[in-house]
């Protein structure tokens, strides 16, 4: 699954294979042999991942709760979700 | 204090799961004990663990007993349970008292220290966790201690106690279940992928126990080496991430359609994931 297929209006799910653990507030993922740390908005946004919203959503949402332009948490939402489809961590569902 | 002190001046310390009911039906037993010569004289703590110590006993139920010396049991033991410490026995010793089955076992002072040793945040950082630190005895005995009765030795037991909360036990275990939850759901996904659905429905419910386990033992409810009582530890703990209302039709498989099994073992997999992202390991 490429980045380019990605937009605001793209949904995204969590792919099962996916292990989590929640340690000294940071967030872990393991997907095979790779390992991420996720920050607090990143976690944020993890989080909000459920197959239905649309990463234009999750990003209102989250431009609400940390008071930031909605366009730059849209733009931050898509790059990290991006990130999170190249490394296996979540797959695009339309 | 002396064994002998420790008797005389016994007085049930009341702690968060020494309910009243409990107390009063272990009000005779410290003598009873004593009486049988079931104590040694210098015995640093004795306390009633399981169901009867949690108020959940039946009619039904043995009364287990931990006492805890700084020397070996001096009497003779019905058997002796193996443990990977040093020493390496846990001798322990069977009575029926009014026609209820009394078990008392007998751990050394030295045993306990060992077995906090192995659940160190040192040990936890290094990656102890996913090899297993401790057996199922061992777990026993240390998450019991938060739930126990104590009949004697309220120091020590006190001692303990905030030894253990020190400890990473609690990271320990709850990793443990995770990674339990972890693995069924794997299988489950497998199975699935396989066509073998009925396999998967089995993984995913494995998968659940475990992760409701993760949760509540990351709440400080410990037990997951005995499930009869998860529904119970669930309903006291009451965790803000899963209502008895939503894990009781999940447990049952009530909420299991025999013609579409597979949406069932997705759902539950899927919230399997999703609880172990909220499950807090600290």
């Amino acid at each position: 699954m490429g980045e380019t297929e990605l937009g605001p209006d793209s949904v995204v799910r969590r792919r099962m294979e996916a292990r989590v653990r929640k340690y000294r507030g940071s967030l872990f993922i393991a997907v095979r042999d790779q390992a991420l740390e996720l920050d607090e908005v990143a976690q944020a946004i993890f989080r909000r991942i459920d197959s239905t919203s649309t990463l234009r959503e999750i990003a209102a949402r989250l431009a609400e709760e940390y008071d930031i332009p909605v366009d730059e948490a849209t733009g931050d939402t898509v790059d990290f979700v991006a990130q999170l489809v190249g490394h296996g961590v979540v797959e695009v569902v339309q | 204090m002396s064994g002998q002190d420790a008797v005389d001046s016994a007085t049930l310390l009341q702690g968060p799961w020494e309910t009243s009911a409990a107390r009063s039906d272990l009000a005779g037993c410290l003598e009873e004990l004593q009486l049988r010569g079931l104590l040694p004289a210098d015995h640093l703590a004795v306390v009633c663990v399981g169901s009867v110590a949690r108020g959940w006993a039946n009619d039904r139920s043995d009364y287990d007993f931990n006492v805890i010396a700084p020397g070996p049991w001096p009497g003779p033991s019905a058997r002796t349970v193996p443990v990977p410490l040093c020493p390496g026995t846990v001798p322990s010793v069977v009575e029926w008292v009014d026609g209820r089955r009394w078990e008392i076992k007998y751990w050394l002072d030295v045993q306990v220290e060992q077995m906090l040793a192995k659940v160190s945040w040192f040990q936890f950082e290094e990656g102890g966790a996913a090899a297993g630190a401790l057996t199922d005895t061992e777990e026993l005995f240390l998450e019991r201690l938060t739930t126990c009765v104590t009949l004697s030795g309220a120091s020590w037991v006190r001692g303990r106690r905030q030894a253990l909360e020190r400890s990473a036990f609690r990271a320990f275990v709850t990793t443990r279940s995770l990674v339990e939850a972890d693995a069924a759901v794997e299988d489950a996904l497998g199975q699935l992928a396989a066509g073998d659905t009925d396999s998967a429905v089995l993984s995913a419910h494995k998968a659940f126990g475990h992760a409701v386990d993760a949760l509540l033992e990351s709440n400080g409810m410990y037990g997951s080496r005995t499930p009869k009582w998860r529904a119970r530890r669930l309903r006291e703990a009451r965790p803000r991430l899963l209502s008895y209302e939503e894990y009781w039709p999940v447990e049952t498989m009530r909420d299991l359609d025999p013609d579409d099994p597979a949406t069932w073992v997705n759902r539950v997999v899927q919230r399997c994931r999703d609880l172990s992202i909220e499950v807090e390991i600290h």
